[in-house]
C-alpha cells in the first residue's frame, strides 16, 4: 500500500495527476482532440483547476510513448488539421489502476487527518 | 514498458518534423478555437485573441516539454535510462561494456563496408534505367580495350537494330578563357545522341543536334550544370552567349541538368566534328542503350555480323572487333574482386564479433544461473526469462548498434576521403536510408539471435535444478563446455582465414611494388600544356614553341633534363598499326591491328624519363630539319613483335593507315609499362614532334631535377608562364606520386583486410580470454584440490593454456583450408601468387599461437597463483 503512495511521490505530482484526467476523460467522453479535452477538464473541475491549457499536449506525447493513448489525424468541423485522442487497451487497464491508487493514497492520507490522538 | 519508451524515442529521431507540424497545427487549432470561445462570450476581438493566449500558456516553453517528453533530451529520463544501463554493466560488470563494444566493432565496419558496395555493385547506377545501358568498345586481337574508331561507330549505330540508341564521344580538355581569366576545364565532345541514350533533358536551351556533328559544322556548347553555376552563376541569359574555348568561340545552345554527370567529369559538351573518313584512330568511347527485350549477348551477336560485313568491303584492312561490356562491369569491374574481399572480410569479422558476443552472453549468464533457478523455482514462467534475456541482450546489441552507426558513419567518410581517382566521379557514396535500415537489422537479428540461444539454453539448465545441485552442474557445464568450444574454434578459424588472406594480400602488392615501370620515378615532374587550336594551321610555330620552352626551362637550376610527349606518363592511350617494310611477317593480305602505343616528343624525353636507351640514339638535331629523314624510336616488345631476333636500327616502318609514312628506325627504347604494373607494357613507337607537329598540341613535359621533384613546380611554372601567360599548365604531378596512383586501389583493400584482420585477431583474444576465465573460475574446486594434492602451478597453468592452445590449433586447421579456398577464389587480386604461399601461413599460424596464449595464460596464472584453501572455499 505504501508503496503505491511513495511511488506516486516519486513521478510529478502534478502530471500524475493530469494523466490520471487525461486517461479518465477519453475513457468517458471516447475519442477527444487536445481542445475538447482541454475544456473537458475545465468543465469538470467546474473551473476550479488553474490549468495552463498548452500543457496537456507534453502530457499527451508522453502517454502516446507510454502506449495508453493514441493519436490519430484527423480533421476539425472547421475544417483543421488536428488529432483526435482515445484510450487505448492498455490505457483502460493502466486508468484502473492509476485509479485504484489514488483511492487507496486518499483514503490513506483521509485516515491521517480524520485520526484523533 | 522502458524498453517501448526508448525505441519510441529512437524512432521520434526520424519523425521529428512531422511531429512538429502536427504540434504547430494543434496550437493553431486550439488558439483559434479558445478565442471563438470568448468571443462568444462578448470580448473584442482583440481581447479574445489576448484571454485565448492566457489561457493556454506560454507556448514555446511548452513546445520545449513537448520535444523534450518525446526525444532524449530529457534530464530526468535520460538518468533514468542511465541508471537502467548502468544497473546492468554493474550486474555483468565489464561483460556488458565488451559486449557493446564487441557489437559496435562488428557493425561500424560492416555498414560501412555496405553502403560502398551497395553503391558500387548492388543499387541500379544512377542513371536512368541504367541496367539497359551497355559500354561500347571495340578490341584486337591481343589488346582488350582500344577505344572506338569513328567510321565504325557510324556504321554500328546506322544498322544495329539491337539498340534503342548509341552515343559516342571524345573526352577532352579546353582552356577556357574569361575575361583575362584562363581555366582548364574537362569536357566531351559528343554525337547528338547522347542526351537521348542517357535520357537527359537540357536544363535550359537545347543539346547538339546532328547539323553540328559534321566537319567544319556550327561550334555551339552546352555548359554542364557546376560549371554553369561556377562560372556564369545559373543565369538563365547564358543562352546564345559567346564562350571562348582553347582560343575558339562557341556559342552557348544550352545547359545540362544536375544530374547529368555522365561522361564522368565533363564541364561541357561540345559536338564532334570529326571527319569519319580522314585516317584511322581508335578515340572515342561510347555508350548504347539497348532496345526492349535485347541483351548484351544479342547485340554482341549484331554487331558481331555489321563489323564481319564491313571488314569484307574494300579498302577495309583492320581488325578489330566490336566489344559490348555492361556499363557497371566496365567502369567499376576493376574494382569488383577487391571490394567483395573486403565485404567478405568485414562479414567474417561481424560473424566473429557475433560469436564472440554469443560466449560473452554465454558465460554471463551462466554465472546468473542460481539466481535463473530461484526465480524458476519461484514460479517464473519460463518464456518470461527468456524474453527478459533477450530483451537485456537487445538492449546491448542496440546499444553496440548507435556506437557502431556513429562509428560506421565515421568510417564511411574516411573511406570516402581516401577515394581513388580512378572511381568515377558519379559515384556518390552518403549516408542512406538504406545503411541505417541494415545497420539496424544486422544489429537487431544479431542480438535477437544471440540472446534467445543463450537465454534458451541457460533457462533449461536452470530449470533442471530439481535433479540436485551436482547434477545440473555436471550436464549444464558439459552443455556450456560444448558450445563455448565450438564459438572459440569458429572464432580462431575465421580469425586465422582473414589473418592468412590479408598476408597474402600483402605479399602480393610487395611483389607488385616491385616489378620495375620501365622509367625512374624520383625526382622528377610532369605537367600538361594545351596550345590553343588557332595555331591549328601552323604546327611548326607550334614545335617551335614546345622547342624553345624547354630550352628555357633546361636553364632552370636545379634541372637535369627536360622533355615533353603527347601523353602523360602512363596515362591515356593512342593506338596505331606499323607496317614494316620486310619484318617477320608479310604484312600482305594480313588484318592488322591497331596495338602500338603511339607518342610524339620533343626535347630529351628519355633522359628526363629515365628510358634506357637499349640501341642506338634519341632523337636530336639531325630530325630538326625540314627536309630530314623521317625517324621513329621503338620499344623492345615492338622490335621483337615486327623483328625478332634481328636488329631493328635503320629499317624502315610505316603507319598501316598512310602508305607514304616509311620511317627509319634509329633507336629502341626500354618497355615502359604504360597501362599499369600489373598489365605487361604494350607495343610502343615514339616520333619526334617537329616531324610530325600537325597532329599535336597538347604536350606534357617531364623535368628531372637534382633534388626534391616538387621542388622545382614553381619555377618551371614560372618559366612556362614567363612564354605565355595564356596558357595554363595543368595536371601537375610527380612521378613518384603517379606510380604511386596504379597501386592505390591495391595498396586500399590490402590494408583494409589487414585492418580487418586486426580487429578479427583482437575480438578472437577477448573470446578467448573470457571463456578461458570462466572455465578457470568454474574449475575453482578442482584447482584448489589438485594444488593441495601437490600438484605443481606450472602443470595446473599448462593444462589450462594446453586447452584453449588445443582449441587454436584446431580452429587453425580449418582456418588455413577457408584461407586457401578464398586464395584460389581471388587469384585474380595474388598478381601470380599461389594461394599456398607458405610464408602468410606461417606468419598467420605464428601470430594466432601467440594471442591465444596470452590470452589464456593470463587467467590461468591468476588460477594457480591462489592460496588452494581459499579456491576451495570459494564455491
Amino acid at each position: 500500500m505504501l508503496k503505491g503512495n511513495r511511488k506516486g511521490a516519486k513521478t510529478e505530482v502534478p502530471y500524475g495527476t493530469l494523466d490520471l484526467l487525461i486517461l479518465r476523460s477519453l475513457e468517458l467522453m471516447g475519442p477527444l482532440n487536445g481542445y475538447a479535452l482541454a475544456r473537458r477538464i475545465e468543465q469538470t473541475s467546474d473551473n476550479l483547476l488553474s490549468l495552463n491549457q498548452g500543457s496537456i499536449y507534453p502530457a499527451l506525447i508522453r502517454l502516446q510513448q507510454k502506449g495508453w493513448i493514441r493519436g490519430e489525424a484527423a480533421v476539425s468541423e472547421t475544417n483543421r488539421k488536428v488529432k483526435l485522442y482515445s484510450l487505448t487497451r492498455a490505457g483502460a487497464k493502466q486508468l484502473h489502476e492509476e485509479v485504484d491508487n489514488w483511492e487507496r493514497a486518499v483514503a490513506i492520507v483521509s485516515r491521517f487527518l480524520e485520526a484523533e490522538p | 514498458m522502458s524498453l517501448r519508451i526508448l525505441l519510441s524515442r529512437l524512432l521520434s529521431v526520424f519523425t521529428k518534423a512531422q511531429t512538429e507540424a502536427e504540434l504547430r497545427d494543434e496550437i493553431a487549432f486550439h488558439l483559434e478555437s479558445l478565442e471563438k470561445d470568448f468571443l462568444r462570450q462578448g470580448l473584442s476581438p482583440q481581447e479574445a485573441r489576448r484571454a485565448a493566449r492566457r489561457a493556454f500558456g506560454r507556448i514555446e516553453p511548452m513546445k520545449e516539454t513537448h520535444r523534450e517528453v518525446r526525444s532524449f533530451r530529457s534530464l530526468e529520463s535520460l538518468a533514468q535510462d542511465g541508471r537502467l544501463a548502468a544497473r546492468a554493466v554493474r550486474r555483468s560488470g565489464w561483460q556488458s561494456v565488451l559486449i557493446v563494444v564487441t557489437f559496435a566493432l562488428g557493425i561500424a565496419g560492416s555498414t560501412a563496408v555496405f553502403s560502398v558496395y551497395d553503391r558500387m555493385f548492388i543499387r541500379a547506377l544512377p542513371f536512368e534505367d541504367a541496367a539497359s545501358l551497355v559500354h561500347l568498345d571495340e578490341r584486337a586481337e591481343e589488346v582488350p580495350s582500344i577505344r572506338l574508331a569513328y567510321a565504325n561507330f557510324l556504321a554500328w549505330r546506322e544498322a544495329a537494330r539491337t539498340f534503342e540508341s548509341m552515343a559516342a564521344w571524345a573526352e577532352t580538355g579546353y582552356n577556357l578563357s574569361v575575361h583575362n581569366d584562363s581555366e582548364r576545364i574537362r569536357g566531351a565532345r559528343v554525337t547528338h545522341d547522347l542526351d537521348d541514350v542517357l535520357r537527359i533533358a537540357p536544363l535550359l536551351g537545347r543539346g547538339i543536334v546532328p547539323e553540328e556533328n559534321v566537319l567544319n559544322g556550327p561550334k555551339s556548347a552546352v555548359l554542364g550544370h557546376g560549371l554553369w553555376q561556377r562560372r556564369f552563376g545559373g543565369r538563365a541569359d547564358v543562352l546564345g552567349k559567346p564562350i571562348v574555348l582553347d582560343g575558339e568561340t562557341f556559342t552557348v545552345v544550352g545547359v545540362l541538368p544536375e544530374r547529368a554527370v555522365f561522361p564522368d567529369k565533363a564541364d561541357i559538351w561540345t559536338p564532334l566534328q570529326e571527319n569519319p573518313q580522314y585516317g584511322v584512330g581508335w578515340f572515342l568511347l561510347g555508350v548504347g542503350r539497348l532496345a526492349p527485350g535485347e541483351t548484351l549477348q544479342s547485340a554482341q551477336a549484331e554487331l558481331d555480323h555489321i563489323q564481319a560485313r564491313l571488314a569484307a568491303s574494300e579498302g577495309h584492312q583492320f581488325s578489330t572487333f566490336p566489344a559490348l561490356t555492361d556499363l557497371r562491369e566496365h567502369y567499376l569491374g576493376d574494382f569488383r574482386g577487391g571490394a567483395t574481399l573486403i565485404l567478405l572480410a568485414v562479414g567474417v569479422v561481424l560473424l566473429i564479433a557475433c560469436g564472440n558476443a554469443a560466449c560473452l552472453m554465454l558465460v554471463a549468464a551462466a554465472r546468473r544461473r542460481p539466481e535463473l533457478a530461484t526465480r524458476l523455482a519461484l514460479g517464473a514462467s519460463r518464456g518470461r526469462i527468456i524474453r527478459q534475456l533477450t530483451c537485456e541482450s537487445v538492449i546491448s546489441s542496440l546499444l553496440g548498434g548507435s556506437l557502431g552507426m556513429v562509428a560506421g558513419w565515421a568510417t564511411l567518410r574516411g573511406m570516402v576521403m581516401f577515394r581513388p581517382g580512378e572511381l568515377p566521379g558519379w559515384l556518390q557514396f552518403d549516408l542512406d536510408v538504406r545503411f541505417l535500415l541494415f545497420a539496424l537489422g544486422v544489429t537487431v537479428v544479431a542480438g535477437l539471435g544471440v540472446g534467445l540461444v543463450s537465454a534458451i539454453r541457460s533457462t533449461r539448465a536452470a530449470g533442471m535444478s530439481t535433479l540436485g545441485r551436482a547434477a545440473v552442474k555436471h550436464s549444464s557445464d558439459r552443455h556450456d563446455r560444448r558450445s563455448l568450444d565450438v564459438l572459440v574454434l569458429g572464432q580462431a578459424a575465421l580469425a586465422l582465414a582473414v589473418l592468412m588472406v590479408a598476408g597474402l594480400l600483402f605479399r602480393a602488392l610487395a611483389s607488385v611494388h616491385k616489378v620495375e615501370p620501365g622509367f625512374e620515378a624520383e625526382h622528377a615532374l610532369a605537367f600538361t600544356l594545351s596550345l590553343p587550336r588557332s595555331d591549328d594551321r601552323d604546327g611548326n610555330r607550334r614545335a617551335t614553341f614546345f622547342r624553345t620552352l624547354l630550352d628555357e626551362i633546361s636553364n632552370v637550376p636545379g634541372v637535369e633534363a627536360v622533355g615533353a610527349a603527347s601523353l602523360p606518363p602512363l596515362e591515356g592511350f593512342s593506338g596505331t598499326t606499323f607496317v614494316p617494310e620486310a619484318g617477320r611477317a608479310d604484312p600482305a593480305g594480313e588484318m592488322l591491328e591497331p596495338s602500338v602505343l603511339l607518342q610524339s616528343t620533343v626535347g630529351a624525353y628519355f633522359g628526363a624519363m629515365g628510358i634506357t636507351l637499349l640501341d642506338g640514339r634519341p632523337f636530336d638535331d639531325r630530325d630538326q630539319a625540314p627536309n630530314a629523314d623521317r625517324v621513329v624510336i621503338v620499344n623492345e616488345r615492338f622490335a621483337r613483335h615486327y623483328f625478332g631476333d634481328q636488329r631493328p636500327v635503320g629499317r624502315r616502318v610505316r603507319f598501316a593507315s598512310r602508305p607514304d609514312s616509311w620511317m627509319t628506325i634509329v633507336g629502341v627504347a626500354g618497355d615502359v609499362r604504360h597501362q599499369g604494373l600489373e598489365r605487361d607494357a604494350p607495343l610502343a613507337a615514339y616520333i619526334p614532334l617537329v616531324q610530325h607537329a600537325d597532329a599535336y598540341r597538347t604536350m606534357t613535359v617531364v623535368a628531372r631535377g637534382t633534388g626534391d621533384a616538387i621542388g622545382l613546380a614553381t619555377p618551371l611554372l614560372q618559366a612556362v608562364r614567363a612564354r605565355d601567360a595564356r596558357i595554363p599548365a595543368y595536371g601537375l604531378v610527380t612521378l613518384e606520386e603517379r606510380l604511386a596512383r596504379l597501386t592505390l586501389v591495391r595498396r586500399a583493400y590490402t590494408w583494409m583486410a589487414s585492418a580487418f584482420a586486426l580487429l578479427a585477431l583482437l575480438l578472437t583474444v577477448a573470446g578467448f580470454h573470457g571463456v578461458t576465465a570462466y572455465r578457470v573460475r568454474q574449475r575453482w574446486r578442482e584447482i584448489g584440490i589438485r594444488l593441495a594434492l601437490g600438484e605443481s602451478r606450472k602443470a595446473i597453468q599448462w593444462r589450462i593454456v594446453g586447452r584453449a592452445m588445443a582449441l587454436a590449433g584446431c580452429g587453425s586447421v580449418i582456418g588455413v583450408i577457408m584461407g586457401a579456398y578464398v586464395g584460389v577464389l581471388m587469384e585474380g587480386l595474388l598478381f601470380g601468387l599461389p594461394a599456398w604461399t607458405p610464408w602468410p601461413i606461417l606468419i598467420a599460424l605464428v601470430l594466432m599461437f601467440i594471442v591465444v596464449l596470452v590470452a589464456s595464460w593470463v587467467p590461468a596464472v591468476r588460477a594457480s597463483w591462489v592460496e588452494p584453501r581459499e579456491l576451495i572455499g570459494r564455491e
